[in-house]
């Protein structure tokens, strides 16, 4: 048996060794192309791949301009409020308690009292009465030293409830006869009681204790001595508006309790100190 | 007769072709090689810029988004919330002024529940609106997955207890502000509901009556 020959008989051996290699070669190039191949894949699917990614950064990035863009212009578009830099009185109702603040430092703090909540039904049946501080935002509109508290007309209603009277409004120049013959009337700015014998004797009137005729507790108009209670409001007042204000008291025991009619009670020493600090128009916060 | 090349001269010119395009393929494949690894290096800093990009664009939104919450916090003059989280408190602001300022508890962001069943539970950002103010005699059900969180077992019923604090916030879009109650998973002191604020009952109890539906609160 003889071997398989790679070249026909009559080659050279040159010519032999030639057609080897030129096989070698042959292949080596097959394998080579092959390997190109594989590696030109392989260099495609990175170059894809790298520009996809590239194009996605880009996507991102204008995304997320477009987004922060908007916010921006929004936020441009709002003024710049600069912070109250005035002092301003804030009042807590649940803890009955007042702060002289700048900014957030607090300047001066005090108990206080507040509205009690309770309800008077006036004596028409119509009415309600509801003896609450308000909450809101308030400006110091007046400032008074030793005010006098003129009660308005709830306040003889709630008397007259409490003592189981009557009520009647006095008018100037209208008086109020009497069953003892005697009448009520006003002369200049007092409310007199004129006997039968035509002489007049001023009356006195004072927190809880009323001008009462023939079972009636007696309202006197306004502008009137009998209508104005010195020291009720202690020593100062802050004037708010409405009827309601900050004011001392001469009933320093209920500093820290909900009792008032619903302005804002101070000890006497605190509406003084408070009454220095504050100017006209100073902001009052109640919550 | 004699061919005019001979065999040999072929044979020779065709091993010095094959050998030129196995020169010619190497280089080629080494070329594509290099571009790959080239391409892959790229890729990976292609990949990180990609990544700080989003981180960056998410930042920027962040940061924009708390500014502008910030301004419209300030702008607001009607009584409103700030809660803010990073300084941990919760404001009463009105006009500018800062009527009350509270010590609030922050409950992280955080992932919770059991899995696969979880929930990303982040702090809120933005402005909400209150949509609730629980009084003594109100209801609320916290979600279920607080009671696991606490490792504690749900109870069948949530209904007939009051499982927040007297006068807590729930916003419309359902952040809780709450007051430590005194039984359930939310009265251990240690503990704060995750995505949510807890403050005193007083300063809670304080604010109750200036707060109604639709007041806004600023959350930054």
């Amino acid at each position: 048996m003889t071997a398989p020959r790679l070249a026909p008989a009559n080659w050279s051996p040159v010519d032999r060794l030639l057609g080897a290699l030129v096989v070698l070669a042959a292949l080596l190039a097959l394998a080579l192309s092959l390997v190109t191949r594989r590696d030109l894949v392989a260099r495609n699917a990175a170059r894809m791949a790298f520009e996809r990614n590239d194009a996605e950064i880009e996507v991102v990035q204008r995304d997320a301009s477009a987004g922060t863009d908007s916010l921006r212009a929004l936020l441009d578009s709002l003024p710049d409020v600069p912070s109250p830099d005035r002092p301003v009185i804030v009042v807590s109702i649940a803890e009955n308690r007042v702060w002289y603040k700048l900014r957030d430092s607090v300047l001066f703090t005090a108990r206080v009292a507040t509205g009690s909540g309770k309800e008077l039904v006036l004596q028409d049946g119509k009415q309600v009465v509801r003896f609450e501080t308000p909450r809101g935002k308030f400006t110091v509109q007046r400032r008074d030293s030793a005010p006098a508290w003129v009660p308005p007309d709830w306040h003889y209603a709630e008397q007259a409830n409490k003592k189981k009277l009557g009520l009647v409004q006095l008018v100037r120049g209208k008086p109020l006869l009497l069953a003892d013959g005697s009448r009520i009337t006003v002369v200049g700015n007092d409310v007199v009681r004129q006997g039968a014998d035509g002489e007049s004797q001023p009356l006195t009137a004072s927190d809880g204790r009323e001008i009462v005729a023939d079972g009636k507790v007696v309202i006197p108009p306004l502008g009137t001595n009998q209508r104005k209670y010195p020291e009720v409001l202690g020593s100062f007042r802050l004037y708010l508006g409405d009827g309601y204000a900050l004011h001392g008291t001469n009933a320093p025991s209920s500093i820290g309790r909900a009792v008032s009619h619903g302005c804002v009670r101070l000890r006497n020493q605190d509406i003084a100190a408070l009454y220095q600090m504050t100017d006209l128009g100073t902001p009052v916060y109640i919550y | 007769m004699k061919p005019p090349i001979s065999r040999t001269s072929l044979l020779g010119l065709a091993l010095l072709s094959l050998t030129t395009v196995c020169g010619v393929l190497y280089w080629d494949a080494g070329r594509l090689r290099n571009e790959a690894a080239h391409l892959s290096a790229d890729m990976a800093s292609v990949a990180r810029a990609r990544a700080e990009a989003l981180a960056t664009a998410a930042r920027d939104r962040e940061q924009l988004l708390e500014a502008l919450t910030r301004k419209q916090a300030r702008n607001d003059r009607k009584i409103h919330l700030v809660v803010n989280s990073d300084s941990a408190y919760v404001a009463l602001v009105r006009g500018g002024v800062r009527l009350r300022v509270m010590r609030a508890e922050v409950g992280a962001s955080r992932r919770v529940g059991v899995p696969p069943d979880t929930l990303l539970v982040t702090r809120p950002r933005g402005v909400q609106v209150v949509a609730r103010r629980l009084g003594n005699t109100d209801r609320y059900e916290p979600p279920r997955w607080v009671w696991t969180d606490r490792s504690l077992p749900v109870p069948l019923d949530l209904g007939g207890i009051s499982w927040l604090g007297d006068n807590s916030l729930v916003t419309a879009s359902g952040t809780l502000v709450y007051a430590q109650p005194t039984e359930g998973p939310l009265s251990d002191s240690s503990y704060v509901m995750p995505g949510a604020f807890r403050l005193a009952a007083r300063d809670l109890a304080a604010i109750r009556e200036s707060l109604t539906a639709g007041t806004r609160v600023y959350f930054f």
